[in-house]
């Protein structure tokens, strides 16, 4: 119902939550009343009053205005309080204070009202303590969300609430109940004007009606009362005449809204006009109206028809079977004498009160160019297509209109030809139709529009419309220079102006409500031709500049067909694929193409899909390359395969699948599909607008584990500290420094610290019992204590098919022992690391690239070029090429390989292996030549070398190496142990056992390095 | 075109962060809501360069939630892109209609209508599904490589900027490979 309307009435009916707020009210006002009875000024008493009924008015929910209703009663309370004691001059000049005051505060006020609805906090006072704890756990759900996602500063709650706040307008139980009565068509107005009479009567006599509003809807011969109680609504009834007081009925709940729902007056159609047919199995058919019966209700139309042959060489049973359930007949021409070589009956038949005469055939009438001729009542049966802009006939459906039955002869074709031409004009008419219905103007201009002019002195001259008359435009003109404040042009002489490169909105036509950036502009024959990306799709459509409206707007594809829309997860039906689901990327008009989880697209009908799964998708997580899991909104980077190295936003799940949603791939919609094992999640991943991931997800949403905690998640661990020391479990949370662990034989889950639990194995099964593994304290391990790394070690397991290719990843603590002692730990150099420092959020990606250089087993191993994931055309945006350089990506791979304890498959061949044995570096061969490491392969433990002195490579294991080249002064060097691994520059003197190095500008704050010789090579 | 210039933003603080750490909290989250953010009319705002004690106006305490709103002017590094304005670019996705290029947080389309006439299909080369390539095929924009190009137009909405460039002029087009990237 609407609410204003109750304004009109005062009611007595407040829900109790109002009653004690309104006392104060009543009492203040009392007191003013009282000492500003012997003071001329009427202003208090008479803005009092105002406020108080401001208030009344108030109790129903009216949102707007509630924020600002407490702090005016608190004022008045203090006025009256000042009032009380101050003498009557000091009354009057604290009372303009305060009225200043109250003008000042007033405005700073609605400013915060404003800033909090932008920021999304709404808050009531009057709302029941639930909702506000609910809107404290959402605000700060919110804040823990834009602080995963820092840096990004987008949060995805405006779509949330947008979506949400429109249902709750809807009338509830809560809410007044609506009684409707009949009364004698045509008074309706009357009637409710009377019941407003007598509400204002009894409220000035002291006793309002009990009702909330009475109003006369669209429909004839009844008026609805709105109000808490039955009695109270009789009360206000009775003694109305002309209302029949019997018929009183209440109103469900659901149909309340339909009371005020506005219907459009129906245009009368005109003949040749086009309109679309709305039954089956014509429905959304063009066709044209050939004539308007008499009274303009009816009309003769004409279309195209849908004749299904088949039925004829059919039984009957069968024929009656398909034509309830089977597929709908094609558009085709009637033709008599096909019809009549498959056995249909012909016969004469005419349209009731007109003499032409029509073939008669399976109940309709067909012309002799082919067309079924209907007598069809109008918004029933065929509605006009100007009515709503998508209703549009394209230029497919007028060719398709037009189009000849084949065999015609070549006479006909190219009368054809000719009619293309006009089939253009015609629809270029019905789009301009379309526009200048909605529109002010023809040219599609509108207030604040840019326009520029085409004709006279001024041509050229680009401003800004302030006014549209009949057939004037006055325009500000941009550049102020010119000294002119305002100029007036006839319509004709300006043109809307759209710059390239705008983002905007079409208005109206075929692509209606399209959103894109216009790429170019043309002038062809004096129309300027927009082309846009859209949005949605990234496909290319030409469209008018006078259709286009600048506008931030992305479309979200209100495309729906039979209840399914765009992006809309289904399930398809068929006996060969119980399991296929399916993401619709293209909505036709009859059917959709739907990517199924294998990849395919199809093209499928409503009638083949067996409902929705969009919320099982929102609920389901699947979990990522790291293990970590992922959810619907989520970015992911695709690690390999088809899609390897684009990124995407989750649009929905389904079991292991993903399917991504990317902006920058034009095929389907831009959706792609992926296993879920083969993408890593991008913390904090940019997501925009619709695709912002929703703040409820209900069940699925819990703490998302720490991407620097370590990714325990799902982890079986054991307990070595406190008091469930030796307890078994796996890890269902985490937190940054505490891991939550459900316990194998409690029933019960326990927080315990991250250095009390002990790696055992994941659901993949046992990993290797290395409990420094699992250590995090990176204070006491070196490379090993990288978490992230840790985290993202694991999962190698369980895609190797061997347990023992984990061991060379977990073989690294006795490196970490080599820098144990070190006090700058923070400096250890993993491969990873260096993202962390730009971003935390690339964890995992980092991560998977250290491991494809250790665990060569992976299966994922294909990628070579290692790099690839954190080459600085990745997604980070902060990453420098320089960084690249930093960071080849074998180097870490040989440091880790050759130190280690020998285990597995790096065990067998690494016994002279040293740490030194990395890409770049300059080594001494056993034959005494001198050599420079170019590719070093981890697997095999051999590189190939370029001899110094030149020559051809040859192929080097680090056993063939006496030891590495000392470097002298002014050689590069690359520090490859230490507190300092990673860091290069050039060598400026040896002292002893320390080397002075100075590091490239701007690579620290130190240009100076102390290291021992020992650790550094020449490169 | 990178610029300096004094802005003001608004902070909202819950009375918790009252106390000898005020001033370094405000602009600690000046710098967190402000940079990297695309501030409609001035451009991307690279770096927060520096936030005065003396430009922290003192706070108004908001009604209802005794929250407290701080106007903060500060000094900030910003790109914008200008119309007419030549960038180097690296290329990021190609497509059929054209391509994509990053110029830091900005991303670029030149569509296949603003590549030269040699490239797009009009006098030979064209779109082979992973590059375009020139008639000669002696160029070959690819993901990776550097172009420079003349921003047409852009727009700024929902926290980014978005333009449109061309190569179809002198001394734009290719001017890396991209081959050195590629090869880590």
């Amino acid at each position: 119902m609407s609410k204003p309307s109750a304004d009109l009435f005062g009611s007595d009916s407040d829900s109790d939550s109002d009653a004690p707020a309104k006392k104060p009210v009543a009492t203040s006002s009392a007191n003013l009343d009282l000492s500003s009875s012997d003071d001329d000024s009427d202003a208090p008493p008479a803005s009092s009053k105002k406020r108080s009924t401001v208030d009344d008015s108030d109790s129903d929910s009216d949102v707007q205005s509630r924020p600002t209703k407490k702090p005016k009663n608190v004022e008045n309370f203090f006025e009256a309080e000042a009032e009380d004691e101050g003498s009557e001059r000091e009354y009057t000049e604290a009372e303009r204070q305060a009225e200043e005051l109250d003008a000042n505060a007033l405005a700073m006020m609605r400013e915060q009202d404003r800033r909090r609805q932008e920021g999304g906090s709404t808050f009531d006072r009057n709302a029941s303590v639930e909702d506000v704890a609910e809107s404290f756990v959402a605000r700060h759900r919110r804040e823990a969300e834009r602080k995963r996602a820092q840096g990004t500063g987008i949060s995805g709650s405006d779509f949330d609430r947008s979506n949400v706040s429109q249902q709750a307008l809807m009338p509830g139980v809560e809410d007044p109940k609506v009684w409707m009565f009949k009364c004698k068509i045509g008074q309706e107005e009357a009637l409710v004007i009377q019941i407003m009479n007598k509400a204002l009567a009894s409220a000035a006599k002291g006793r309002p009606l009990g009702i909330t509003a009475a109003c006369a809807g669209k429909s004839r011969g009844i008026i609805y009362v709105e109000g808490f109680s039955e009695p109270l609504c009789n009360e206000a009834v009775a003694g109305i005449r002309m209302l029949m007081i019997y018929s009183q009925k209440i109103l469900p709940i659901n149909d309340m809204t339909s009371i005020m729902e506005v219907t459009c007056k129906r245009k009368p159609v005109k003949d040749g006009q086009w309109v679309r047919l709305t039954r089956q199995p014509f429905k959304g058919d063009l066709a044209r109206v050939e004539r308007v019966l008499q009274d303009g209700n009816r009309c003769v139309v004409k279309y195209v028809p849908r004749i299904d042959l088949e039925l004829l060489r059919m039984p009957e049973e069968k024929a009656k079977q398909r034509k309830k359930t089977g597929p709908k007949p094609r558009k085709r021409f009637y033709n008599r004498t096909e019809i009549g070589d498959a056995g249909g009956r012909i016969s004469t038949g005419k349209l009731p009160g007109f003499t032409e005469s029509y073939d008669f055939f399976d109940n309709q009438l067909f012309d002799a160019d082919g067309y079924c001729i209907r007598e069809v009542s109008l918004g029933t049966q065929v509605v006009p297509c100007e009515e709503k802009r998508s209703n549009l006939p394209t230029l497919e459906e007028f060719q398709d209109f037009r189009k000849k039955s084949k065999g015609e002869d070549g006479v006909e074709e190219e009368l054809e030809e000719n009619q293309e031409g006009t089939l253009i004009d015609e629809l270029s008419k019905l789009q301009q139709a379309g526009g200048t219905s909605n529109e002010e103007q023809g040219h599609g201009i509108s207030l604040g529009d840019t326009v520029v002019v085409v004709e006279g002195d001024l041509i050229n001259l680009k401003g800004k419309v302030l006014q549209i008359d009949e057939n004037t435009v006055k325009v500000a003109p941009l550049d102020t220079s010119i000294g002119i404040s305002e100029v007036e042009f006839l319509v004709g002489q300006v043109r809307k102006h759209i710059e390239i490169g705008s983002h905007v909105k079409v208005l109206n036509g075929r692509y209606s409500g399209e959103t894109g950036m216009i790429h170019n502009i043309v002038d062809r024959e004096g129309e300027m031709i927009a082309f846009l990306m859209t949005d949605m799709t990234s496909k290319e459509v030409s469209v008018r500049v006078s259709q286009l409206t600048v506008s931030s707007d992305i479309s979200t594809g209100q495309k729906r067909l039979d209840g399914y829309e765009l992006f809309d997860l289904v399930a398809i039906a068929g006996e060969r694929s119980r399991n296929e689901v399916g993401i619709i990327v293209k909505v036709g008009r009859e059917e959709f193409d739907v990517i199924n989880q294998a990849g395919n697209v199809i093209q499928i009908s409503p009638e083949q899909m067996r409902g929705k799964r969009n919320s099982n998708s929102l609920r389901a997580t699947a979990l990522d390359f790291g293990n970590l899991p992922v959810r619907v909104g989520d970015s992911v980077n695709v690690l390999d395969g088809e899609f390897k190295n684009k990124s995407g936003t989750i649009k929905h799940i389904f079991r292991a699948f993903l399917f991504l949603h990317s902006q920058t791939m034009s095929k389907n919609s831009g959706v792609f599909v992926v296993k879920s094992t083969v993408c890593s999640l991008l913390a904090g991943g940019r997501t925009k607008g619709s695709e912002a991931p929703k703040p409820s997800m209900g069940a699925g949403r819990q703490a998302r584990p720490n991407p620097n905690g370590g990714g325990k998640m799902g982890k079986t661990v054991t307990i070595t500290k406190g008091q469930w020391k030796g307890y078994m479990g796996i890890v269902t949370n985490e937190t940054e420094q505490h891991v939550q662990v459900e316990l194998h034989s409690r029933p019960k889950k326990v927080f315990v610290k991250l250095d009390g639990v002990k790696v055992k194995g994941d659901k993949f099964g046992p990993t290797n019992d290395d409990g420094q593994r699992a250590n995090p304290n990176p204070a006491n391990q070196g490379i090993g204590a990288e978490t992230p790394y840790m985290g993202s070690a694991t999962p190698m397991g369980g895609q190797t098919p061997m347990l023992g290719g984990q061991t060379p990843v977990g073989g690294q603590t006795p490196v970490g022992g080599n820098f144990g002692g070190d006090e700058e730990e923070e400096n250890v150099w993993v491969p990873g690391s260096m993202d962390q420092s730009i971003d935390s959020g690339s964890v995992s990606d980092s991560s998977s690239g250290g491991l494809m250089q250790t665990g060569s087993t992976s299966a994922l191993s294909t990628d070579d070029g290692t790099g690839a994931e954190w080459t600085p055309n990745s997604n980070f945006a902060g990453e420098s090429p320089s960084s690249a350089a930093f960071t080849p990506s074998s180097v870490s791979g040989g440091d880790f390989g050759m130190d280690t304890p020998l285990s597995g498959i790096s065990g067998a061949e690494g016994g002279g292996v040293k740490a030194w044995f990395i890409e770049r570096v300059y080594v001494t061969g056993n034959d005494g030549k001198n050599y420079i490491l170019k590719s070093v392969d981890n697997l095999s433990q051999t590189a190939m070398a370029q001899p110094v002195e030149g020559g051809a490579p040859v192929e080097l294991k680090p056993g063939d190496c006496s030891g590495r080249l000392l470097p002298e002064k002014d050689h590069n060097v690359l520090v490859f142990r230490g507190p300092e691994v990673g860091a290069e520059g050039r060598l400026v003197v040896i002292d002893g056992n320390d080397a002075i190095f100075s590091k490239p500008e701007g690579e620290g704050e130190q240009d100076f390095k102390i290291v021992e010789v020992s650790d550094i090579a020449r490169v | 075109m990178f610029y300096v210039k004094s802005l003001e933003h608004q902070i909202v603080l819950q009375p918790i962060h009252f106390g000898p750490k005020l001033y370094a909290t405000i602009k600690r989250l000046v710098k967190e809501s402000v940079e990297g953010v695309a501030l409609p009319h001035y451009g991307y705002c690279v770096k927060v360069l520096g936030v005065d004690d003396d430009n922290v106006k003192a706070g108004v305490i908001e009604y209802d939630t005794g929250d407290v709103c701080y106007t903060v002017q500060y000094e900030a590094l910003l790109f914008r892109p200008m119309k007419n304005e030549v960038l180097d670019a690296v290329v990021t996705d190609i497509m059929s209609l054209g391509f994509y290029a990053a110029v830091g947080p900005l991303k670029v389309f030149v569509h296949m209508s603003k590549m030269p006439a040699d490239m797009n299909g009009e006098q030979g080369g064209g779109f082979d599904g992973n590059a375009w390539v020139s008639a000669d095929e002696e160029v070959k924009i690819e993901e990776k490589c550097g172009v420079r190009l003349r921003i047409l137009g852009c727009t700024a909405d929902d926290g980014q900027f978005t333009a449109v460039g061309t190569m179809n002029d002198e001394f734009l087009g290719m001017i890396d490979t991209g081959d050195e990237v590629n090869a880590f």
